[in-house]
């Protein structure tokens, strides 16, 4: 099958990117908590990625390598409106949060039990707070609870869940 | 560590913390390892909740109407609201067509298109999206885990990041790992998988047929099938009739559905019903390729026998061969053992050749080694300890191809179970 060198090079450069995205997400999610800040700058990193693509390299440490940059430099812009972690937090917790791959993976096999020790109704109630775009009050109103209900019960919940895997994952650890 | 971290931390990731608390939170941070995993932890939580959050409201994504109906009037938006969000809506879904959407992700990825230009690899595709395969064949991983198989003819949809629609054509359906859930609408039955493998046919009238591989498998509201049985359901709302079992129609959707792209020469992927007995299955005419555990994680340093491109045969070099970074990996098992009953003896040559939609990373071909990585790639329940197997021997060879994704075999073959291990690149890195 014939094809011009361009696109394959475009289809390996999609391959590579369909596998390392979600991981680039949570990677910039490390050093910056806020989602839609953190699909901002992913953005920005596929751009700079697709410019200089080249396929000799490793692709996965590079594009961390990017991703950790494009990120301190939108830490940087922000400094001056608000308190954001810096350099040396935030590089800490990126080294952290690539140590903790397995770690994590566990967890969130853990989790789906987890959920389940969950009433149903909490259950649905996390979840739908987690949609993307998702307004508290519009949510609170819905279930007909106040803004700071919601929030007191989503910490508990969080909590609950984090306890709960963390156990379960000690468990599989010492068995 | 004070209980109040739990409480700062939370509300730091939701923004919601005071200058001074964000300092105190940073301070803290940095000079506590301890608090540093509570905090990752609790982002890693945060991350698994969203993408789980949208996958449990692909539908009502798909009908937006539905989630209107609901609301209580007080709350219910204006008209003109209503349309914006529809727009808002069309524009993410045309915008998913182009390059890539990183700010709303996709539903799944294609990892193999085979004789078709109706969708390439590598393309992402976002809920909605109807594939008509023409020719050819494709693997198509989604967002949560679940990887369909499809062959031509054959029409599907993209339902979300756990749910697809098959309007006609056969599939098969896995789901690795412990992952649930996985549905396949047809137009006469809803197939909830319950995180195993099956294969669906969907006839132009509609009539449907599922089998179950390996596992259960939920159809419709209430009726539970398990591995071996196969069921017809002729149209929507009719009960199902229970069919004799069968696997074999699905053989080639089945090796698509881990990623062998291609298989020449005395070579084939184990069946279903074979899978879990490498020691018993025994075929004097053919290799077979057992797939094992997938999404294995395997460490830097993990010793192996061979990583490098090229010819691989007997005498090894001395030196061990160890990864040179953190990996997850599908593991295959690929053996050849012969009837006994047959005359053996005399010497054969084996050669074969399998290609597989991504990188292989590194190969098992000595006994010790073989023997050592059972207990982590082997699936579980399988027995290797009544088999007298050895690695590669003397005339054996094995050779990486330049890209890494194909492995010529020639194995010269005498009375024995010749085995080797095959670990190719896991197509993980969206959850």
């Amino acid at each position: 099958m014939p094809q011009s060198f361009d696109t394959a090079k475009h289809d390996r450069f999609l391959r590579l990117v369909a596998e390392h995205q979600a991981a680039l997400h949570n990677f910039i999610r490390s050093m910056l908590p806020n989602r839609e800040e953190a699909s901002e700058v992913l953005q920005d990193v596929m751009v700079v990625l697709w410019q200089k693509f080249d396929s000799a390299e490793d692709f996965k440490k590079w594009a961390f390598g990017v991703a950790r940059l494009e990120t301190l430099k939108f830490l940087q812009s922000r400094a001056r409106d608000r308190h954001v972690f810096d350099d040396e937090l935030a590089n800490r917790l990126a080294d952290d949060m690539v140590s903790m791959e397995q770690r994590h993976l566990s967890q969130r096999e853990a989790l789906e039990d987890c959920l389940q020790k969950l009433g149903d109704a909490q259950r649905e109630l996390t979840l739908e707070a987690y949609n993307k775009g998702v307004r508290m009050n519009e949510l609170a109103a819905r279930h007909g609870k106040t803004p700071m209900a919601i929030y007191k019960l989503l910490h508990r919940v969080r909590q609950t869940l984090l306890d709960c895997v963390r156990r379960q994952i000690a468990r599989e650890e010492t068995a | 560590m004070s209980a109040d971290w739990h409480d700062t931390i939370q509300r730091y990731m939701s923004g919601s913390t005071t200058r001074e608390e964000s300092e105190a939170l940073e301070d803290a941070l940095k000079n506590d390892a301890e608090l540093r995993l509570l905090y990752l932890d609790y982002l890693n939580l945060d991350l698994a909740l969203e993408a789980k959050a949208e996958t449990s409201g692909e539908l009502a994504q798909i009908v937006p109407i539905s989630d209107l109906n609901s609301a209580p009037a007080s709350s219910r938006k204006p008209m003109r609201s209503v349309l914006a969000i529809a727009a808002v809506f069309a524009l993410l879904l045309s915008l998913a067509t182009l390059f890539f959407k990183p700010t709303s992700e996709p539903a799944a990825w294609v990892w193999q298109a085979t004789g078709t230009q109706t969708v390439s690899v590598g393309e992402s595709l976002s809920p909605g999206r109807v594939v008509n395969l023409l020719s050819g064949q494709v693997r198509i991983r989604f967002a949560w885990g679940a990887i369909l198989a499809v062959e031509s003819p054959a029409e599907f949809t993209i339902l979300g990041q756990n749910s697809a629609r098959l309007i006609r054509g056969q599939a098969t359906v896995r789901v690795p790992g412990k992952k649930k859930g996985f549905t396949v609408v047809t137009p006469t039955e809803r197939v909830i998988d319950l995180g195993t493998s099956f294969g669906v046919d969907v006839a132009t009238s509609g009539a449907t047929e599922v089998s179950v591989f390996e596992g259960e498998v939920k159809l419709g509201a209430e009726q539970l099938l398990t591995a071996g049985q196969s069921v017809e359901v002729a149209e929507a709302r009719s009960e199902p009739k229970e069919i004799p079992y069968s696997e074999r129609p699905y053989a080639d959707t089945w090796q698509i559905s881990f990623g062998v792209e291609a298989l020449s020469g005395k070579v084939r992927v184990a069946s279903p019903s074979e899978r879990r007995s490498p020691g018993k299955v025994q075929d004097s005419e053919s290799l077979l390729l057992f797939p094992e555990r997938e999404r294995v994680p395997v460490s830097r340093g993990y010793r192996v026998d061979a990583m490098e491109q090229g010819l691989h045969q007997r005498p090894f070099r001395k030196q061990m061969v160890t990864l040179t970074e953190d990996q997850p990996v599908d593991s295959f098992l690929l053996q050849y053992n012969p009837e006994r009953s047959k005359d053996n003896s005399e010497k054969r040559r084996f050669e074969g050749e399998l290609r597989f939609d991504r990188p292989i990373v590194a190969l098992i071909l000595q006994k010790e080694l073989l023997d050592a990585s059972d207990k982590l790639m082997a699936l579980p329940d399988v027995e290797f300890q009544n088999i007298f197997r050895r690695g590669i021997n003397v005339f054996d060879q094995v050779e990486l191809s330049a890209d890494r994704r194909t492995l010529r075999i020639a194995f010269d073959l005498k009375d024995g179970v010749d085995q080797i291990r095959v670990l190719v690149a896991s197509d993980t890195g969206l959850m």
